[in-house]
């Protein structure tokens, strides 16, 4: 019955998708496929913004962060909020240099703004490597779900590949478009599942009321709602949360998929109306938190260390098999919907940036089939990544954030500082990298700044070498900088 | 083009930052629990709210202030390249 349920709600949402993504978009081309045509309105990129925040991430990374550790659980709450305090002032920039360069992707920006198309590549190639680590939350998160709803009888890697698989399905298809649709069915769905589960949770674990559950939790287990929570030994105090929270809010605009979202919008103004209402939606983590707790109470057992699928096991034991179904379900669009943007982003990416400028022969349609096929190969790479991978998928979010932030600098100084050289974001990112990975590093970080978010340092170590590096070499050109920062006169000249 | 007003207001967007992040050491030490909740737990649920006042209270600066006129203007002139 719980299989039944899972399967239906999943096939009715991606039917409904395909047919309003053939319905909405005439032919496949590049921007179309990519940007959306360039067309979203507020309620649709609403649900885009909203379908690229609330993945399978919020809901299983959450609750058993909050379930193995308490109080650090507490990042998903500024993660959003800060984002999109920061994501006011840096959108519209960001739309305004697609709008009127023709951009579609981030490497695009880059190649642009600093008047070196092998900076194109270059950054291209770190987004996709840091989205194909982001891509691992999906597929860890589909596994636990495809177990739930075989009953655990896949070996680990068929049950990734069948999500992989799944993934690149849905999203070769008709592109951005149908993953809005899922994402708005899910978006609907996830809440009431949320709530719903919430609601009826206390009672199942022994609470007399929902708001019982924090008080008791706090009562079986002292500490486990402030800093540094259950496990003083992972080092998530204050200092981690702060520096870790800084990382994400800095970082999340800068991810490709969710810099080149920006370039979907209508206007500056749909993305200005978006970041004033967005940032409440993330109270609903509220639900997930608790949720987390009451796993604790019920004394549930998660199969593996990481903790990762503590609300999995709590509701597959408390709950009836219907509702499973619909757990189920729910989460396998929650993963399948932002994972396939995900793909849809890297195919691009690569086609685009790192192909095309290689071979400049190749045709509109050849740089479609070329994205399909570097999503198929790298979705494998993501497989292979994701097997035998023990991290929780709040440290697997903070890899991946880390690794966009050495990109971070490029971004931000483009809108900020007109004397941005391209060596010096290149000098930037190879130094950032050496910082965030070579074991000298971290050990030096461990020593002297102990708790701090490696990817921060990192990311200010990448700053301070890109300015420098820029001040020693030459500016782009004037009209190269005006992308980032256009002047009134270079305005005028662009009508 | 009008001269633009001063987008200064636009500094309030920090507040959130000095809420969710500057705060976390001060409110960590509180033991109190309205409904139950852990302190610093509500605490970052009232940032969320206030960020999205902060927000919505410099949009409205914005627009007093003629900013959305020069958003305008770009998707004008974007339509006309395009076309």
């Amino acid at each position: 019955m719980a299989l039944g349920i899972a399967v239906a709600i999943v096939l009715a949402t991606v039917l409904g998708a395909i047919a309003y993504g053939r319905r909405t978009a005439a032919r496949p081309t590049m921007a179309g496929w990519a940007v959306g045509g360039r067309r979203f309105g507020p309620v649709l990129f609403w649900f885009m913004n909203a379908g690229e925040i609330y993945t399978i991430f919020a809901l299983l990374g959450i609750s058993g962060y909050a379930y193995a550790l308490g109080a650090p659980a507490y990042l998903a709450f500024t993660s959003v909020s800060l984002s999109y305090a920061l994501g006011y002032w840096l959108m519209p920039k960001i739309w305004q240099a697609g709008r009127r360069h023709d951009l579609l992707t981030q490497p695009d920006f880059f190649a642009a703004r600093y008047d070196a198309p092998w900076l194109g590549v270059v950054t291209g190639v770190v987004g996709i490597a840091a989205l194909v680590v982001y891509v691992q939350i999906q597929l860890v998160s589909l596994r636990l779900i495809v177990d739930i709803a075989l009953g655990d009888v896949l070996p680990e890697w068929a049950a990734v590949a069948i999500g992989a698989a799944l993934m690149l399905a849905f999203v070769m298809t008709v592109g951005l478009r149908s993953a809005a649709f899922s994402a708005a069915v899910k978006d609907v769905l996830v809440v009431v599942l949320v709530v719903g589960l919430a609601v009826t949770v206390a009672s199942r674990v022994g609470a007399a009321s929902m708001l019982d559950v924090f008080r008791l939790v706090e009562e079986r287990h002292p500490g486990i709602g402030s800093l540094p929570g259950l496990q003083p030994e992972a080092h998530t105090d204050s200092v981690w949360l702060m520096t870790s929270a800084l990382t994400v809010a800095l970082g999340n605009w800068v991810f490709p998929h969710l810099f080149q979202m920006s370039f979907s919008a209508r206007s500056a103004t749909a993305i200005r109306r978006n970041a004033v209402w967005q940032p409440l939606y993330s109270l609903s983590y509220f639900f997930i938190v608790l949720l987390g707790f009451a796993a604790l109470l019920a004394g549930v057992q998660p199969t593996q260390s990481n903790a990762n699928d503590a609300l999995v096991q709590l509701v597959a034991t408390t709950y009836p098999p219907w509702a499973v179904g619909v757990f189920a379900g729910t989460s396998f669009l929650l993963a399948l919907a932002p994972g396939s943007v995900l793909l849809l982003t890297v195919g691009s990416i690569f086609a685009r940036n790192v192909l095309r400028p290689l071979r400049p022969a190749l045709t509109d349609r050849g740089a479609l089939q070329a994205s399909r096929v570097a999503m198929v190969v790298l979705a494998g790479v993501a497989v292979w990544l994701t097997l035998g991978d023990d991290a929780s998928l709040v440290q697997i979010l903070l890899y991946a954030y880390a690794a966009i932030g050495m990109l971070a600098p490029g971004v931000f100084l483009a809108f900020l500082w007109r004397r941005t050289t391209a060596i010096g974001v290149l000098a930037g990112i190879v130094v950032g990298f050496v910082a965030l990975l070579a074991p000298f590093a971290s050990n030096l970080w461990a020593v002297a700044l102990p708790n701090w978010e490696p990817g921060l340092i990192a990311m200010a170590i990448a700053a301070v070498v890109t300015v420098a590096v820029s001040m020693l070499t030459r500016p782009p050109k004037a009209a190269a900088v005006a992308v980032g920062m256009p002047t009134p006169a270079v305005a005028e000249t662009a009508r | 083009m009008a001269a633009r007003r001063s987008l200064a207001h636009r500094w309030l967007l920090i507040l959130p930052f000095l809420w969710q992040v500057g705060a976390v050491p001060l409110v960590n030490e509180v033991q109190a629990a309205p409904l139950h909740i852990p302190f610093p737990m509500f605490w970052q649920m009232l940032g969320v709210v206030l960020t999205s006042v902060v927000i919505g209270v410099v949009y409205r600066l914005d627009r007093a202030a003629g900013a959305f006129e020069h958003d305008d203007a770009e998707v004008d002139a974007a339509a006309e390249g395009q076309d």
